[in-house]
């Protein structure tokens, strides 16, 4: 049996305020966690999964109106990392047009990718602009 | 403006130029004052402690002397024209050493010759009976009770407005490049007209000497003259009664303390001689000697707050005494140099030898009879009694209720007044000075961003071009993420 | 002159006094009024639009907004009233509280309060507090400005810029320029450890790889119009400057982010006794000032790292308000004082009252000095031990809470002292 290559990596788990200092060892395809310590619980080797293989985050970020504001806006759900910089370009090219209520979902398509982004603020376009 | 020749334009819109501007205009004379900043005041005349000096330690015998002992007594009428601040709240020079006390002896004898009869000795008992907080080594003290304090940038813009009502005309963002003789008149380039007058007053300050130089007088040299101030945040307010004063060298006055007209404690200024002239940046030596030289006289101020440090450049020269003097070589020019930090003092009297001067070199002078001295207080200026203003301006617009600067409690109408005022504010420093927004202990980080709404929106401009003191100082750069869509751009055409 | 006469009157509807808010009508009190000087109510959460926020209150990770918004449906629904873009400019005491406002639709408005809750939240330190040499030109900001500039009106403050202080709004704001699409050249902090949260670090400095140096303060600033470089200096422990390390770097704005100061103006002018170290009014274990009838929460009483600390305390003070409008008072007012000593930074509440409640248990916060491991805190009073907790670590830009049993407190003698020991 081919014997996989075995990667170290540290990385502070953030899903408490304790901060711990995880140092896992892991191997790629297919993607395992070998060995981890530094977690005070299991959330950690959970966190340490994800960040480490599929790493993702939600995007906060704020796409401009025709008013004298900018709209602030959340992912509905974590965007993969490596994507968000082609988001954050899409979103670039955004002007929104019309008036805008709290909860409103704007997408956004970007090769075969689509992300949801909900307003998380009312906008009413003044009729002078 | 290209026929049009003036009887006097003055180059220069500091305090000094602004107060000739003003006495300029109780004759009839076709006036201009050519600045080059975008506002008045931005030079020497906006960074100095506030203080209207009586000249009490003033080198006897010399032109300063006289102009500024004869303004101080003027003072309060001109700042009661002018709907200026103004506050006599005396002074106390203290030594702390044996070896300073014949000093104080000679300070008062001076005085007298200067004609400044009402100082008054004081002795450690007395001294602690009005100023609790000096550190308990003084010994003895010298009281000057009409030393007095105003605010810097009022009185300035207020003698341009008043100039302005009076039909003076005013030439911001003015640069005088070049001056030619022709016959009798003065041909004047800026970086954007070209103005002709009969006369010239130049009282650019840190730049006189190349004004000067542009018609072929250089009998002096500007050396920008560094002083550093310390501001503290409003609670030090009650720590001193009075400005306090050192015992004055022959180069400075010295480093002051003193109450200022919008209720904080200041402290400065240094004196650093330096070569650049725009180099208003404040010195880590600097506030360390301020620091140092303030907490020995008043010792409880280390444990003050502090909000602000500012730098100010004094117009100095080789010579000890103001250089207010026309050139046989070219007639009916006038320069005014080194007034140093004594201006914002002698301002109405210097106005009123320049115009003399004027008359010296052949202007004919004509009483204008429709002459208005006063100024009405906007409604914009900075009151320190909120309720009693609310209920005064408000039923005239309801814009003054809605306060955007907490700090100093000024309101989006107080913000607005500024900006349609006759020397209009444009910028953020510009709002400051008029309205005070700004200048409270947050510094502006709560109502910055507001203000910056307001004068885009009243002045019909994007919010990117606004700025806090003129061009190359904007607020904002871009809009968010226009860079990355113009990267993109060039990104998709290569 | 005209008066409204209310219950109470609570100043500040950001995240402290909505929770207020909500908490008294939920208990039954009413003629409740919150009064706020922005246009809308949420505080400083209007601008906070990333995320991070609720984890412990709603157990949901949410947006500033989002979590403003769940408390103003809260409210509303209740039925709570509010006036906005009002400005409260005095307090006075005399029967009850007369508090002075204005707005733009009424001009002077005068309320007659029974109770007082303060929330105004807290300002920033400027450049000039910490006396930074250099230029005073364009290009320098606050963080705050800089939040309310690039996530309310849409603008970049610049496209080169260093943050001075490695707080949590610096990181923030670290995260937020670069994603708009300016360079972060350096983030810079003063101490030896990070300012703000581990998890801000990661998302922020770490996910945008932007330089992070600590040790280090900006030494001078250059520019004429404009900020145009800096130097760049280490310092000691104790944060003077020993070496320039780096001489005119360039960039074109600097972001200062160099702690939060409780906006206690009011709370000063009506006298309340404030703890020098907190720079917040000092208070009892239900929140009452020194002026009895007179509350705080929020960042105005301490600054908090989180917002769900700071809900839970505007819910504290309400309950202090309803037993104060009950007529349930504690027999000594202060009567007992905590101390902080050693490490302890401070410790809140201040003094404690021993108001009739159930309540089983007081919960103090407090903050350490410096960090440090493998820690015991230790609360004791002149003759003994009370209660111990143990802590792997504690750091100073991460706020703890310790619950102690009211018993146990009520049986002490004298003051309580905080502190803590630090096994060798």
């Amino acid at each position: 049996m081919k014997k996989n290559k075995i990667f170290k990596k540290e990385l502070i788990c953030i899903v408490c305020p304790l901060g711990c200092l995880l140092k896992v060892e892991y191997q790629r395809q297919p993607n395992k966690i070998i060995k981890i310590s530094g977690n005070k619980c299991k959330r950690g080797i959970k966190y340490a999964e994800k960040e480490i293989f599929s790493p993702s985050r939600v995007l906060t970020t704020t796409v401009r109106t025709l008013s004298n504001r900018v709209l602030p806006v959340r992912s509905v759900n974590e965007i993969p990392k490596h994507k968000i910089k082609y988001i954050i370009e899409e979103l670039s090219r955004i002007i929104i047009k019309r008036d805008i209520k709290f909860g409103d979902i704007i997408s956004v398509n970007r090769k075969g990718l689509k992300i949801e982004f909900m307003a998380t603020d009312n906008i009413k376009l003044e009729k002078n602009v | 403006m290209k026929n049009k020749v003036y009887d006097v334009i003055i180059v220069g819109g500091g305090v000094v130029g602004t107060a000739i501007a003003r006495e300029l205009t109780k004759y009839k004379l076709k006036i201009a004052l050519l600045e080059k900043n975008s506002d008045v005041g931005e030079g020497t005349s906006k960074a100095n402690d506030g203080v209207v000096h009586t000249g009490f330690d003033a080198t006897p015998h010399t032109l300063q002397a006289k102009l500024v002992v004869q303004s101080s007594f003027i003072y309060p009428k001109l700042c009661s024209e002018l709907n200026v601040p103004y506050r006599k709240v005396g002074a106390l020079l203290v030594v702390f050493e044996k070896e300073q006390i014949p000093t104080i002896l000679q300070l008062k004898k001076n005085a007298e010759i200067n004609g400044i009869r009402d100082l008054n000795l004081l002795s450690r008992e007395e001294i602690f009976k009005v100023e609790p907080n000096l550190n308990t080594d003084v010994l003895k003290g010298l009281m000057i009770p009409r030393e007095s304090i105003t605010c810097p940038f009022t009185l300035t813009i207020a003698y341009a407005e008043n100039a302005l009502q009076n039909g003076a005309e005013i030439f911001l963002e003015n640069q005088v490049k070049k001056i030619e003789i022709i016959k009798k008149s003065f041909k004047i380039s800026t970086n954007q007209h070209t103005f002709y007058s009969k006369f010239i007053i130049n009282s650019a300050g840190l730049f006189s000497d190349e004004i000067s130089m542009m018609v072929g007088i250089n009998n002096f040299r500007v050396i920008p003259r560094k002083g550093e101030f310390i501001i503290f945040d409003e609670e030090t307010k009650n720590i001193i009664n009075r400005i306090i004063l050192p015992v004055p060298t022959k180069i400075t006055k010295g480093i002051l303390i003193t109450p200022t007209i919008h209720g904080n404690v200041l402290m400065g200024p240094t004196a650093k001689d330096i070569t650049d002239k725009t180099d208003f940046s404040v010195t880590r030596e600097g506030i360390k000697e301020i620091i140092t030289k303030c907490t020995k006289v008043v010792p409880i101020l280390s444990k003050q707050t502090i909000i602000s440090q500012y730098a100010g450049l004094r117009a100095s020269t080789k010579n000890n005494d103001y250089i207010i003097e026309s050139n046989d070589k070219v007639p009916r020019f006038l320069n005014i140099a080194s007034i140093r930090s004594t201006g914002l003092t002698s301002s109405p009297m210097i106005a009123k030898y320049a115009v003399e001067k004027l008359v010296e070199m052949g202007l004919k002078l004509i009483e204008n009879k429709d002459f208005n001295p006063y100024r009405e207080l906007p409604y914009y200026y900075h009151s320190q009694d909120i309720v009693k203003e609310i209920k005064r301006k408000f039923p005239i617009n309801k814009k003054f209720g809605h306060i955007v600067c907490r700090c100093n409690k000024v309101s989006e109408q107080d913000i607005i007044e500024a900006i349609h005022s006759p020397l209009g504010a444009r910028t953020l420093d510009g709002i400051k000075r008029r309205t005070w927004a700004g200048a409270g202990r947050c510094q502006g980080s709560f109502c910055e961003t507001r203000i910056i709404k307001i004068l885009a929106r009243e002045l019909g401009i994007d919010i990117a071009k606004i700025s806090r003191k003129g061009k190359g100082s904007e607020i904002a750069i871009s809009r968010n993420k226009e860079t990355l869509l113009i990267a993109n751009k060039k990104n998709k055409n290569n | 002159m005209n008066e409204i006469r209310i219950n109470v009157a609570i100043i500040g509807g950001g995240p402290a006094g909505l929770a207020a808010a909500a908490k008294l009508k939920k208990l039954g009190i009413d003629k409740i009024l919150i009064i706020d000087r922005e246009e809308k109510l949420g505080g400083i959460l209007k601008q906070c639009i990333h995320n991070g926020f609720g984890l412990q209150y709603f157990k949901e990770d949410l947006t500033g907004p989002e979590y403003a918004y769940k408390f103003i449906n809260k409210i509303e629904e209740l039925g709570v009233e509010y006036i906005i873009n009002t400005s409260v400019i005095d307090i006075k005491k005399g029967h009850g509280y007369e508090i002075y406002s204005i707005n733009e639709t009424h001009g002077l408005i005068k309320y007659r309060a029974r109770t007082v809750i303060l929330a105004m939240g807290c300002r920033e330190r400027s450049r000039g507090a910490i006396l930074i040499p250099g230029a005073r030109c364009g290009g320098i900001m606050s963080a705050g400005s800089a939040q309310r500039l690039v996530n309310i009106m849409g603008y970049l403050p610049g496209k080169k810029i260093v943050i001075l202080g490695s707080g949590d709004i610096g990181m923030i704001m670290a995260r937020r320029f670069t994603l708009e699409g300016a360079e972060v050249i350096a983030v810079l902090e003063i101490l030896d450890y990070l300012s703000g949260s581990k998890r801000n670090y990661v998302q922020c400095i770490e996910d945008f790889k932007i330089p992070i140096y600590f040790n280090q303060t900006i030494y001078q600033i250059y520019g004429h119009n404009r900020v145009k470089s800096i130097d760049i200096a280490q310092v000691d422990k104790n944060q003077n400057p020993i070496k320039v390390l780096e001489r005119k770097l360039n960039c074109d704005t600097i972001i200062f982010s160099v702690g939060l100061i409780p906006e206690n103006e009011l709370s000063r002018s009506i006298g309340l006794q404030i703890d020098p170290v907190t720079q917040g009014p000092i208070v009892d274990e239900y929140l009452e000032t020194s002026i009895p009838g007179i509350f705080s929460c929020g960042n105005v009483l301490q600054v908090s790292d989180l917002v769900d600390y700071v809900s839970k305390e505007g819910e504290k003070a309400a309950e202090g308000v309803m037993l104060f409008l009950n007529g349930n008072m504690p027999e000594k007012h202060w009567g007992k004082k905590v101390l902080a000593e050693g490490n302890i930074k401070y410790v809140l509440p201040q003094r404690i009252s021993f108001w009739p409640n159930k309540d089983k248990f007081v919960e103090f916060s407090f903050r350490s000095k410096h960090p440090a491991k493998n820690i015991t805190i230790r609360v004791y009073d002149k003759s003994k031990i009370i209660y111990e907790n143990n802590m792997t670590k504690i750091v100073p830009g991460e706020m703890e809470k310790l619950k102690v049993k009211k018993e146990l407190l009520l049986k002490s003698q004298g003051d309580i002292n905080f502190s803590i020991y630090e096994k060798e």
